[in-house]
């Protein structure tokens, strides 16, 4: 993430201008890769999430997402130049990619898996915990082309641009498939008791 | 991290979200460290440079089992291609409605050696800067590019070809492609589950394409006599190569100006699967008459043009043609 000063710390004395980071990645430039490591981790870490918990694998998975970036760059497959702030979007697509490659690899699992006991730290009302797990079942339920929108927009918090460059479809196709994520989802919410009367109790949202 | 149950303070699910992801205040320090080794480790090799020590070999170690499904999906990629090839021969007329080439022309086994991409010919036309000179050579054994059954985005590691399927439309930058993943496709058998999936709203430029690139930067498949898919509309879509003429010099081709400017020929797309082969003398650049130069690929795209959206089509089973 960009720094205050437009630089984007690289964790190793080094900093990099937002602005050169796109041609330093290109270059293979490792300090480059490390700061948009460090300041994407996060990032892809939730998109991740959202389709496999957030449990220990988490982390191998990250590390794929980064990894097939920069193979995606060292094979000439994406050329990077220009604005900074398309990264984000990039790699929140190759995450939400290569975490449905993921789901789909692991078809038969179930999503009720034991997510909610190794992330003990979501909350320590067992509610919470549980209303965490089942509502990641429910947007898992959505309509694939619905799912990323949705996760982005009020898990990751994403602006419209930033979704709709991440999807490749534009920011009135991205408004309406979050508009029509929100009415499903709020559709399965009223039908789910622990979610609906969580979300429903001191109106978090 | 723990906080009161009052539901009066319950936080809302991103924030469950983000105290789900948070974590040990060094664990984006060691991922970072993971990473770059193995950056190191896979750029040291890309650029060809005699291997340079890891940082940390250690933790390359895991990174790379982590990923080994990524390698492991090749092996099976081709074991899934080969028992395909082999139950399309024995049911091809029910598969296909076609009969089905004789196995000689089919992918090999995972055991069986990968036939050896050549250097292109002849080189000594070729000027010193021009990509074809370093071009691999398809050797006519393996036709298949991708029939997407290891459900990821590479084509299948045959003669040389190293590629991605990406995605981009008419909205986006250039070079902002999408990777594309193979989806469950309508009508899928065990045999054949997964496709490519092109859907998309009304587009007012030039449309929306999927495409990949072979791995070289010049792909010489002259050994064979055009590309063929299966396909499932409704709608129309330009199928066809791009050659590195077309491709611009910043991304390895040789075009300057009015890039991207693929040989294609339009596909009616029926609403059921249909087989479609195109030979390399039938496949244009718009406008032009001038036959694609299967010695020049840069590689293999599906195009939807403007006025063929909204479109909704499904692209399978990519091979050469003989």
């Amino acid at each position: 993430m960009p720094l205050p000063d437009g630089s984007f710390a690289s964790g190793g004395g080094d900093e990099t201008p937002a602005d050169a980071l796109p041609e330093r990645l290109q270059a293979l430039d490792r300090a480059a890769w490390k700061a948009l490591y460090l300041g994407n981790r996060r990032l892809v870490r939730g998109v991740l999430a959202g389709h496999v918990g957030y449990g220990p694998e988490l982390e191998d998975l990250t590390q794929q997402v980064f990894a097939t970036a920069a193979t995606l760059v060292m094979n000439g497959k994406t050329a990077l130049h220009g604005n900074a702030s398309g990264l984000q979007s990039w790699l929140a697509a190759i995450a939400h990619r290569l975490g449905f490659a993921e789901r789909r690899r692991r078809r038969a699992a179930p999503v009720m898996d034991a997510d909610h006991e190794s992330a003990p730290q979501v909350h320590a009302d067992p509610i919470a915990r549980q209303t965490l797990r089942r509502a990641r079942a429910l947007w898992q339920q959505l309509p694939e082309r619905l799912q990323a929108p949705w996760l982005l927009r009020h898990l990751e918090r994403m602006t419209i641009d930033e979704i709709a460059a991440a999807l490749s479809i534009s920011a009135a196709t991205a408004k309406r498939r979050i508009s029509e994520a929100d009415r499903r989802f709020e559709a399965m919410v009223d039908r789910d008791p622990v979610v609906r009367d969580y979300l429903r109790r001191g109106d978090p949202t | 991290v723990s906080d009161s149950p009052d539901p009066d303070k319950r936080p809302s699910l991103a924030e469950l979200h983000d105290r789900a992801l948070a974590e040990p205040r060094d664990a984006g320090a060691e991922g970072a460290r993971r990473f770059v080794a193995w950056l190191d480790n896979r750029a040291g090799g890309h650029r060809g440079d005699p291997a340079r020590p890891t940082e940390a070999a250690d933790a390359v170690v895991p990174f790379e089992e982590a990923t080994s499904w990524w390698r492991g999906a090749i092996p099976r990629a081709l074991a899934v291609a080969a028992l395909a090839v082999g139950i399309a021969s024995v049911f091809g007329h029910w598969v296909t409605g076609r009969s089905v080439e004789p196995p000689e022309a089919q992918v090999p086994t995972p055991e069986a050696p990968m036939p050896s991409p050549v250097a292109a010919e002849p080189r000594d036309k070729l000027g010193p800067g021009d990509p074809c000179r370093d071009a691999k050579r398809a050797g006519g054994a393996a036709r298949l590019v991708d029939d997407f059954e290891d459900a990821n985005e590479l084509v299948a590691l045959l003669e040389g070809r190293n590629g991605y399927w990406v995605t981009i439309t008419d909205t986006q930058q250039e070079a902002t492609e999408s990777v594309l993943l193979p989806s469950v496709r309508p009508m899928a058998t065990p045999s054949n589950r997964y496709a490519v999936h092109l859907a998309g709203e009304r587009r007012a430029k030039w449309g929306a394409s999927v495409q990949v690139e072979f791995g070289p930067t010049c792909y010489d498949a002259s050994i064979y006599r055009g590309i063929s898919f299966d396909v499932l509309g409704p709608g129309r879509v330009y199928a066809g190569v791009r050659e590195v003429d077309a491709v611009p010099v910043q991304r390895g081709g040789t075009c300057t100006t009015a890039c991207y400017d693929s040989h294609l020929s339009a596909v009616g797309a029926a609403s059921s699967w249909t087989h479609h082969e195109i030979d390399w003398s039938d496949l244009h650049q718009r406008g032009k008459t001038e036959p694609a130069n299967p010695r020049r690929l840069s590689g293999i795209e599906f195009l939807v043009r403007s006025e063929d959206t909204p479109y909704d089509l499904w692209i399978d089973n990519v091979a050469f043609v003989r």
